[in-house]
């Protein structure tokens, strides 16, 4: 069980890295397109799905230093290194779940504090960045832009090594 | 530690049935919009949603009575009775999931897969997640409410945290 877990962490990982590698090649003035129903520039979405990502483990952990300061000045490079270091992070955390313990702190929506919120966070930070990436996907998808392939078959065939029929 | 991945299943469950009952309110001829960079009209993507998540419960668990013959004229809320029976279908496949070690059989493109399933579990997930998104896309493209289904909604709702008004 816990495998499946991390499969899905794996895969988040991989998914955001491989969209990230792609928009790292665009021309920088595309990186500004954005559409209506989605959250915002391409770039802006990538800052939000790291920035965020960083802030669910932070909030596991209980460890604020893992938050990321100024991401929307950051470029994608940077953003790539943040999103390694805390992958890793999240692969040490499946290791060690039964660890954490967080209580989400009172907040404007919430007034009272939630205690034995891993398993929000955890969904979260998988929702999270599914919603964020097809959000780029479909930016990319109405500009007439090459979307990258990104679902978890591909990612299967490329971490398995499957020999593909063309 | 199945906890984890219980949860993320129930989520999954949770935010389809509460796009879906959100859009079954909506008049029929909204259920035709869509928007551009996103697969089709918002019934169209719950269709596709629904049909390809049973259609992965099937792979798991062999049994083709789960799949769906053709959604394309289904309304949504006979999509709903059959996402509810996927959905205990998946909770089943959790409960029990050392009894599951499914092929992907070879298709066009790529030989048998053994020990697949942790790539259906996962792709049910991503797949849910990536459909719902365009949907909500497609709402908030043509002006339209956008409902909450996000981690943190699931969480407070089922565990009736109170929230601010």
């Amino acid at each position: 069980m816990n495998e499946s877990l991390r499969e899905i962490f794996r895969y988040h990982t991989w998914a955001t890295l491989r969209l990230l590698d792609h928009c790292t090649a665009l021309p920088p003035e595309q990186l500004d397109e954005t559409i209506p129903g989605t959250m915002g520039t391409i770039h802006d979405t990538f800052v939000h799905i790291i920035s965020s990502d960083a802030g669910y483990q932070a909030r596991l952990r209980g460890d604020a230093s893992l938050r990321i300061r100024d991401a929307k000045s950051l470029p994608l490079s940077e953003l790539r290194g943040y999103f390694v270091e805390r992958s890793k992070g999240w692969e040490d955390a499946l290791d060690h779940l039964d660890d954490f313990d967080p209580t989400l702190e009172p907040e404007d929506d919430h007034p009272d504090a939630v205690p034995h919120v891993r398993d929000l966070l955890l969904a979260q930070a998988i929702h999270h960045g599914n919603d964020h990436r097809t959000h780029i996907c479909s930016i990319l998808g109405a500009n007439e832009h090459e979307v990258p392939e990104t679902d978890v078959w591909t990612y299967w065939f490329v971490t398995r090594n499957v020999r593909l029929v063309h | 530690m199945t906890e984890p991945l219980h949860e993320l299943f129930r989520y999954h469950t949770w935010a389809t049935l509460r796009l879906l009952d959100y859009c079954a309110t909506l008049p029929a001829e909204l259920l035709e919009f869509t928007a551009p960079g996103v697969y089709g009209t918002i019934r169209q993507t719950l269709a596709h949603l629904i049909t390809a998540d049973a259609g992965y419960l099937s792979r798991v668990t062999y049994d083709v009575s789960v799949r769906i013959a053709s959604t394309a004229s289904l309304p949504l809320d006979t999509l709903r009775e059959h996402f509810v029976k996927q959905s205990q279908g998946w909770q089943y496949v959790l409960d029990h999931i050392d009894r599951f070690d499914p092929t992907m059989p070879a298709r066009e493109d790529h030989p048998d897969l053994p020990h697949a399933l942790n790539l259906f579990l996962n792709q049910a997930i991503h797949h849910g997640n990536d459909h719902r998104a365009q949907v909500c896309s497609i709402l908030g493209a043509n002006g339209l409410d956008v409902p909450e289904i996000d981690g943190w909604m699931y969480w407070f709702v089922t565990r009736a945290i109170p929230l601010s008004e």
